[in-house]
């Protein structure tokens, strides 16, 4: 089979993938060095515990994206360059 | 058998995907802290870097398909059920959707028309290859795919020799989420199945020494014939320990990520399969002959080398270290260094 996709392997990690599909998913996935590692990957960045208190800014700022992109349009290198932070005043 | 799904905010996805602000706004809010612990594990205690990468997987959520329907990848998800028969908690497809945009954030932070440095000095297939798998994005086989179409005697085997030349030569600034997997895949390869890449984990860049050059051709070499009876053992093993055994000697995945891809209950069911192997694989080695001290020697030479490469602070696993050398599964975990 090819590569899984997201919403396979996330569905196989949660255990509601079909018997016979999970069967087929785990054989490609005990030969197929990329996605056990994407499998891994997932597994690891599910069990952050530590979780940081979000930056009001981003907050603000994921606010403003819907705000400055409406649905059916991305976000223009330009418009992001724009939001962002001086890094020498943020560090402050 | 009838579909199943897991709790997901689905609801709330539908009424996003109808344009709904509001909902959007909702599904943001309720997310953004979890996307932030996320983002944090991978900017590295960069504020900055953090909050940059949260708002790429936002945009990333928003963005439309190439027919301009928009938050393309949230509809993927709503149709899965129908699709795949299964749908995953939404906060399990977030996190995985998540992380590929981190990975798209640091690529394109690495200059995305620029090739890195030493890409430029590798061949023009190598060149190609990079640009197929690293700028035009999809899977692996999709690469392959798209580079049959303007290459039709590419085979597999060739376009992942070329691969892995390519991950090898990669530096860690310009894609570090790939050389994280290179690491992690790399002792894995001595117990591999003849591919490209097999019994060469001092290739990885630093881990090499001098003196280690003239020993290295006899290493791989040994390492080769244990591998080629190890992976005869393996394959007389029953199907779910084989499975369990692929997962972690040759994938190096943690006890719990294996309970989790075979729907084990819990990890302890991993370490019986894993011990049942190595009882038959030791009694299968004996059977074959082959000196299980030089076996040892293997992968105490394997696990030298290992120990040369920086490791990742956030990834360390003890279980998924100890696992790819089950031929010294009971020394001590420093003891081969």
């Amino acid at each position: 089979m090819s590569c899984p996709s997201a919403e396979e392997l996330s569905a196989l990690y949660d255990g509601v993938v079909p018997r016979d599909a999970a069967r087929a998913l785990r054989e490609h996935l005990s030969t197929c060095p990329r996605c056990a590692q994407e499998f891994a990957t997932l597994h690891r960045l599910l069990k952050v515990a530590a979780r940081p208190a979000v930056p009001a800014g981003l907050a603000q700022r994921a606010r403003g994206l819907t705000r400055s992109s409406p649905p059916g349009k991305s976000i223009r290198p330009e418009q992001r360059l724009s939001r962002q932070k001086p890094r020498s005043l943020s560090r402050r | 058998m009838p579909a199943r799904t897991a709790d997901r905010p689905i609801a709330l996805i539908e009424q996003v995907i109808r344009g709904d602000e509001a909902a959007w706004h909702t599904l943001v809010e309720s997310y953004l802290g979890f996307l932030y612990a996320l983002a944090w594990r991978y900017a590295r205690d960069d504020e900055d870097v953090a909050e940059e990468l949260v708002l790429s997987v936002l945009e990333g959520l928003r963005r439309p398909d190439a027919e301009g329907r928009s938050f393309y990848r949230l509809r993927r998800y709503l149709e899965s059920l129908a699709r795949i028969g299964a749908r995953s908690r939404f906060v399990t497809w977030l996190a995985l959707v998540a992380k590929n945009l981190f990975c798209d954030w640091f690529r394109e932070q690495g200059g995305r028309k620029v090739l890195p440095k030493e890409i430029e000095m590798l061949d023009a297939l190598d060149r190609e290859i990079f640009r197929a798998v690293f700028w035009e994005g999809g899977t692996e086989r999709d690469a392959w795919e798209r580079l049959r179409a303007r290459r039709p005697d590419l085979s597999p085997e060739e376009f992942e020799r070329h691969l892995l030349h390519v991950y090898r030569h990669l530096s860690q600034r310009n894609f570090w989420c790939v050389y994280q997997d290179l690491l992690r895949r790399a002792p894995a390869r001595v117990l591999g199945d003849g591919g490209p890449g097999e019994g060469r984990p001092l290739d990885v860049p630093g881990a090499e020494r001098p003196d280690q050059v003239l020993e290295r051709s006899e290493v791989e070499a040994a390492a080769r014939r244990v591998a080629e009876v190890l992976e005869r053992a393996i394959a007389t093993l029953p199907p779910v320990t084989r499975q369990v055994v692929r997962f972690a000697w040759r994938q190096g995945l943690s006890g719990e990520a294996i309970a989790r891809a075979m729907g084990f209950r819990n990890r302890q069911r991993v370490y019986d399969e894993l011990a049942r192997a190595r009882r038959r694989i030791r009694a299968y080695l004996r059977r074959a002959g082959v000196d299980l001290d030089e076996a040892r020697q293997v992968q105490a030479d394997i696990a030298d080398a290992w120990a040369k490469i920086p490791a990742d602070d956030d990834l360390s696993d003890p279980f998924s270290a100890s696992v790819p050398m089950p031929l010294k599964s009971r020394e001590p975990q420093g003891g081969a260094r």
